[in-house]
């Protein structure tokens, strides 16, 4: 195993995802992509992501309860939630829930990555 | 015979014939005769002869000299007449030479212009005293002068000694010699200050007229009983648009119906079997438009018709509103009665019906306004379901492309490829905005009311943007009722509030100098009002009732989403304000908010906005 720091990327749009993975990678990330809640949850089962982008409105298993059922299966997972939802309305309970972090979408790209920065520090 | 002269002359032809006859007596006495008829010579008959006849001689003589002195005296006379005539006429005279030297002129012209003879005749060169314009014509009159032999009311100004210039009218002959050499002309020069002074007062008053039809809301015409114009305003040039030229002496039904005939009814056939004026009101299907035709006959003294006054008053928009009152008169009449057929036993309503035709009206206005507002409240909260569900769609593929994009960026790419990505990412920026604020209409955030100083909350909204408005050469000026207590209010949204309307007044003053924003406020009965005024180009008036409706703006595509001020209209009125604005096109606009003061019980209830 790598030392590489793990990233889960869970987003109902591919495309966004394979952007980010792309992204992270150029980081010096490993990282991993899922398009729905379950394969989400079974993908977090096996790699145990240092951390973790979210969206919220997902087809399935939307963002909410993989946040919740996340922190039963690993605690120290850091998840950030991007989404598209009206933020301010919305962050408190999120951060309720157990997100380190809300960032709206549009996503800036240097503020995810000093976001990441700041949280595996 | 009045001459002494002639008097002596005739008497001494007598006196040297009873001289002699005397002297005779003394020497001859009785022979005196005989001495006279047979003297001792012959020579001495002779002389007799000659004293005999000498008082005939003397006497004609005599008449003769009284003729010549007469003769003499009448020509004095009529020289002096003749000298009056020329120095004093009524009109100023002056003879000039071909170079234009003054050769001499006459007293009144020396009047007229208030010059010395020394200094003017032989001195004084004419085309000194004329303008650049009176020079130019001088110079070609003159050789018309010379061709022609005369020149005939040419008007000039000539300045005078005072330095100001006199309005004259010249005539001029010209003098030749033998030869047909051109030597000087015969000018006479009159006095033309009056009847300048008419015709300027005639020029402005017909230049005052032509500015007030010109100015008229509406089309006036002079037509003659053919229909044919005369003569017209601006407005009927730009309703045919027609330069004035073409209109002239066309047929009005040509330039406004566009049908080659007067339309039915036609007022002016009316008006003249009639002599009075006549109206029509008449829809204009190529326009779109309803018009109030009138035609007025003009009368000479003698009470001849010489012509006809069309006038044409664009009756449209008072149509518009006459339909309007009477479809929202029928949709009321019509709900009265429903109601009178569900509560028909209810004698109350019967009584409604009787209300009177100007309770009606009231009642028909209230309606109107409330509808108004119905329709207003309807669009906005219709916009913001809308607004929600889409937002969400819209920001996911903004939010991959502007991934997509970003992660480019971070290669090493060409220049222009760069330049184009940012350019990308600007419109990405932008379409997000949009969306935002879209989204702000569906914002479903509690209010969050408490007691708060208004001006406090202003100063601190003003802090934020105040020094980019001075890069705008705005300047805010604040003028505080210091008698305002705290309201019970949102400070969010009364901060947002005051945040669009300081940018929607910057964004209007964009460009300009010395801009100002004024911002009072003032207690007033039951509740606070604020007024926010501008020294911008304000607000046209035909657009000022649209202004508050969502997605009108006055920008440029992309400046402005035209969500600003609804967003204000509706959280004023979601605190129980209004908010309303007035303007006169170039001199600013004026908002004007009230807010009522203290109202916590209905502040909580309204707490889910």
């Amino acid at each position: 195993m790598s030392d590489k720091k793990r990233v889960l990327i869970v987003d109902d749009e591919y495309a966004f995802c394979k952007t980010l993975k792309v992204f992270f990678e150029k980081q010096g990330f490993e990282a991993h992509l899922s398009t729905n809640g379950e394969q989400a949850m079974d993908m977090i089962k096996d790699l145990h992501p240092d951390f973790m982008t979210l969206d919220i409105r997902m087809p399935g298993i939307n963002g909410y309860e993989v946040l919740e059922k996340t922190k039963w299966v690993d605690d120290n997972i850091k998840i950030i939630v991007i989404s598209a939802i009206d933020v301010p309305t919305m962050e408190d309970s999120l951060m309720r829930l157990g997100a380190k972090a809300v960032i709206n979408k549009p996503v800036d790209l240097n503020n995810l990555l000093d976001t990441v920065k700041r949280l595996l520090s | 015979m009045k001459s002494k002269l002639a008097i002596a002359v005739s008497l001494s032809g007598w006196i040297l014939l009873v001289a002699y006859i005397f002297y005779d007596y003394v020497v001859y006495d009785d022979q005196i005769i005989s001495h006279f008829f047979q003297p001792p010579y012959r020579y001495e008959l002779f002389f007799h002869i000659l004293i005999a006849i000498a008082p005939f001689i003397s006497t004609v003589m005599g008449y003769l000299v009284n003729k010549r002195i007469e003769l003499l005296k009448s020509v004095k006379e009529s020289e002096k007449k003749y000298h009056d005539l020329y120095q004093n006429a009524p009109d100023g005279y002056h003879s000039v030479v071909p170079d234009g030297t003054l050769l001499f002129v006459n007293d009144t012209w020396l009047k007229m212009f208030g010059y010395e003879r020394t200094e003017v005749e032989g001195r004084m060169n004419l085309k000194e005293l004329l303008t650049d314009e009176g020079l130019k014509g001088f110079e070609k009159n003159n050789p018309l002068l010379k061709e022609k032999g005369c020149i005939e009311n040419i008007e000039v100004d000539i300045r005078k000694k005072d330095g100001t210039f006199l309005p004259v009218i010249i005539n001029a002959t010209a003098v030749f010699d033998e030869k047909g050499n051109f030597l000087r002309s015969r000018t006479t020069v009159r006095d033309n200050t009056i009847k300048k002074g008419y015709q300027q007062i005639l020029e402005r008053a017909s230049e005052e007229w032509k500015a007030t039809f010109d100015s008229m809301p509406y089309g006036v015409m002079l037509l003659d009983s053919e229909c044919n114009i005369i003569r017209t305003n601006k407005y009927i040039s730009d309703l045919s648009g027609l330069p004035f030229r073409e209109l002239i002496s066309k047929k009005c039904y040509d330039v406004i119906h566009h049908e080659g005939k007067p339309p039915e009814g036609c007022p002016l056939e009316k008006s003249v079997k009639s002599k009075n004026t006549e109206t029509l009101e008449y829809y204009e299907p190529l326009l779109n438009k309803h018009f109030m035709l009138s035609i007025t006959p003009v009368f000479d003294e003698e009470g001849i018709t010489i012509a006809y006054v069309h006038s044409i008053i664009d009756i449209t928009d008072l149509k518009g509103k006459e339909k309007k009152l009477i479809e929202s008169r029928n949709a009321f009449l019509n709900m009265l009665k429903d109601e009178t057929s569900a509560y028909r036993e209810q004698w109350a309503l019967s009584k409604k019906l009787e209300v009177s035709n100007e309770d009606l009206q009231n009642t028909l206005t209230k309606f109107k306004e409330a509808q108004d507002m119905i329709v207003r409240s309807e669009k906005l909260a219709s916009i913001g379901t809308l607004a929600s569900g889409v937002a969400h769609e819209i920001l996911n593929p903004l939010n991959i492309m502007s991934a997509i994009v970003q992660v480019l960026k971070m290669e090493s790419l060409p220049q222009k490829m760069a330049e184009d990505l940012d350019e990308v990412m600007n419109q990405i920026n932008r379409a997000t905005k949009i969306t935002n604020d879209l989204r702000t209409f569906a914002h479903q955030k509690k209010t969050v009311m408490s007691h708060v100083d208004i001006h406090n909350i202003f100063d601190r909204t003003a802090s934020l943007i105040e020094h980019a408005f001075t890069l705008d050469n705005i300047v805010i000026e604040r003028a505080y009722d210091k008698n305002i207590p705290l309201i019970y209010a949102d400070e969010d949204r009364l901060a947002q509030i005051f945040l669009n309307l300081l940018n929607n007044a910057r964004d209007a003053m964009k460009g300009r100098k010395n801009n100002i924003i004024n911002v009072k406020t003032t207690l007033v009965e039951n509740g606070m009002e604020i007024r926010f005024s501008d020294n911008g180009p304000g607000i046209p008036e035909k657009i000022l009732d649209k202004i508050f409706n969502p997605f009108f703006t006055t920008k440029d595509p992309g400046q402005g989403t035209g969500l600003g001020l609804s967003l204000v209209y509706s959280m004023i009125e979601n605190h129980g304000g209004t908010i309303h604005a007035k303007s006169e096109e170039g001199k600013g606009a004026t908002f004007i908010i009230f807010l009522p003061a203290n109202k916590k019980t209905t502040g909580e209830s309204s707490d889910q906005v």
